[in-house]
């Protein structure tokens, strides 16, 4: 298990590695990162400074290893818009993406995993038509317009939720549904292949034949062997989750690190989208790091691989 | 064992009609849109689609806040979405497809070098990618593609090269190479045809994705900047008139999931048809 664990995690840096290295390509060298870096209203002043800053008279690789010091020490550079290091300022809104993620992922487990299930014990009847033909309609919905819909429907017309900004719990409602409908319909299809795979196996057919009742075969011998392909998809969809998040923010005026970083593009303050960018994916590599641990930990046929 | 209520020929023909119709739109859209895209009418903003009160025939889905024909701008709209997603599905495509082969068929080094770097890039969430790079480079059609295609032939090359490690095992493969074969004619003509099927279903579904993260990209401001009308800019400028005119808003997202659900159906029929072992679920 140990060996597992330090297995996998050896290849987190090369993950790191790779998103940096595509920052730094993307930042130094598609153009000039003066331009990138400063407005048109740059002084000459400020470009000086900016060239010491980012070592720009040095070999490209060297570059690059400075960057890499940098960002080992945390010093993404201060923030243009706000006066404060932009590591702090992405810091403070990672709270709040966090509350909007949980709450849409606790959601979309539950809706995901128990429509699956209907949908494989009742399959090709009218309960999986239904199920599946939603799931496949989710997947077709852009979610931006889903929580477009919603807020026309429950704020403009019925007046029962506010159509965006923080407060209290019924500010969460909508985001966190507009969120969670990027991933449903994916669980529950990844449910429902899994359940049926699963009842297909013969000591399904051997429990089914000595005589157990349905739902004892359904919780006891398929469900704990059909929930392995769900937890390892769960890291994939963490990073469409992601994507999500900076969507549905901006639709909901909601204080999170993806609306935080879609006005840095605008305002073209790099430091802070680079931070930005730099700890989502920390993030979502983590999470993926936690479920194969867990996976490992669960199914000794990944460990022993 | 009931039958299915849609079986797969069923949604294969479907698919199909929603997207050659919509195909035949985007390509004949000089002939089918009623106006042109961008001509403004000051005098006409903000006007409703026909079927409300005060909308006019002139104007089947109304106007936007500038009297753009929304109906107009929909159909000129069709062309960015389906040529991105295309184009950037063909790429992606491509460079998974030769990655994942080289992987499978070679192994040792190449194989660990690809795939682990196929690892590091799936943690790494496609769309951030793609806001960093338009963000710094702008969101030209060119850049759209390359982004969407770089950032998703993991997908292609995981499936592909489990499939290529199988296939170089069998007798048929092992002849061909005894009698000589070098790697690239093997690749090409005893492993890619038996990879044709499979690769068919993921880039059908995979289209209907970039479709879907193209729209979401217009809608954050990052994708073809506007007057060019995209279905994602025509419904992040309908977001804010919510209030005043939902309908701008509300065809963009009907016309998207009309397109990426009729994908969807074509795509789900193929795979049921095609690949009933379900190898492209990866």
């Amino acid at each position: 298990m140990l060996n597992y664990v330090i297995r996998r995690l050896l290849t987190v840096p090369l993950s790191l590695v790779i998103v940096l290295g595509v920052i730094f390509a993307v930042l130094r060298l598609t153009g000039d990162p003066v331009e990138i870096y400063l407005g048109i209203t740059r002084t000459p002043e400020q470009v000086d400074l900016l060239r010491l800053q980012l070592h720009l008279d040095s070999p490209v690789l060297v570059q690059f290893g400075y960057y890499l010091l940098d960002v080992l020490k945390g010093d993404f550079g201060r923030s243009l818009q706000f006066s404060a290091p932009a590591m702090t300022i992405v810091l403070h809104r990672l709270a709040m993406t966090g509350e909007l993620m949980v709450t849409a992922l606790a959601v979309s487990l539950v809706l995901g995993i128990l429509g699956g299930i209907l949908a494989a014990v009742y399959k090709d009847r009218t309960a999986d038509f239904i199920i599946s033909g939603l799931a496949v309609a989710g997947q077709s919905m852009p979610s931006f317009w889903l929580g477009i819909l919603l807020v026309q429907i429950f704020a403009l017309n019925l007046h029962w939720l506010p159509t965006s900004g923080t407060g209290d719990l019924r500010h969460l409602i909508l985001p966190s549904i507009t969120l969670a409908a990027f991933v449903v319909p994916n669980f529950i299809l990844i449910t429902r292949t899994s359940v049926l795979e699963t009842m297909q196996e013969l000591y399904v057919v051997a429990a089914r034949a000595k005589g157990l009742s349905r739902s004892r075969v359904l919780f006891r011998h398929i469900l704990p062997n059909a929930l392995n392909p769900i937890v390892s998809f769960l890291g994939l969809q963490v990073g469409r989750l992601v994507g999500g998040s900076i969507i549905t923010e901006t639709i909901f005026a909601w204080p999170g690190v993806g609306r935080l970083l879609i006005g840095s593009i605008f305002q073209r303050d790099v430091p802070v989208v680079i931070a930005g960018v730099f700890m989502i994916s920390i993030v979502v590599i983590a999470v993926n790091l936690l479920v194969e641990i867990t996976l490992a930990f669960t199914d000794p046929r990944i460990r022993l691989d | 064992m009931r039958k299915p209520i849609f079986n797969p020929r069923t949604k294969i023909a479907f698919g199909t009609v929603i997207v050659v119709a919509i195909l035949f739109v985007a390509i004949f859209a000089p002939f089918v849109a009623p106006s042109d895209p961008n001509a403004q009418d000051l005098l006409d903003r903000l006007l409703p689609p026909v079927w409300r009160q005060d909308g006019t025939v002139n104007h089947l889905l109304g106007t936007d806040a500038y009297g753009r024909d929304v109906l107009s701008r929909l159909v000129y709209g069709s062309r960015i979405s389906i040529i991105v997603g295309v184009a950037a599905m063909m790429l992606s495509c491509v460079v998974g497809t030769v990655l994942g082969m080289l992987a499978g068929y070679k192994g040792g080094r190449q194989e660990a070098l690809i795939m682990r770097i196929a690892d590091a890039q799936l943690a790494v969430p496609a769309i951030l990618l793609a806001i960093l790079v338009v963000a710094t480079m702008g969101g030209s059609l060119f850049n759209l593609v390359v982004v969407l295609g770089i950032s998703s032939w993991m997908i292609y090359a995981r499936v592909i090269f489990g499939m290529t490690k199988s296939i170089k095992e069998l007798p048929y493969v092992e002849a061909a190479v005894s009698q000589g074969a070098g790697v690239a004619y093997t690749l090409r003509r005893h492993i890619l045809p038996q990879l044709v099927p499979v690769l068919t279903v993921i880039s059908t579904l995979q289209v209907a994705q970039m479709i879907l993260t193209e729209t979401a990209l217009s809608f954050l401001g990052l994708g073809i900047p506007p007057p060019t009308p995209s279905w994602g800019n025509i419904l992040a400028e309908g977001r804010d008139r919510l209030l005043v005119a939902p309908w701008i808003a509300n065809a963009a997202g009907i016309a998207i999931v009309i397109l990426v659900w009729g994908i969807n159906m074509l795509g789900n029929g193929l795979r049921e048809e095609l690949d009933p072992k379900g190898a492209s679920r990866g």
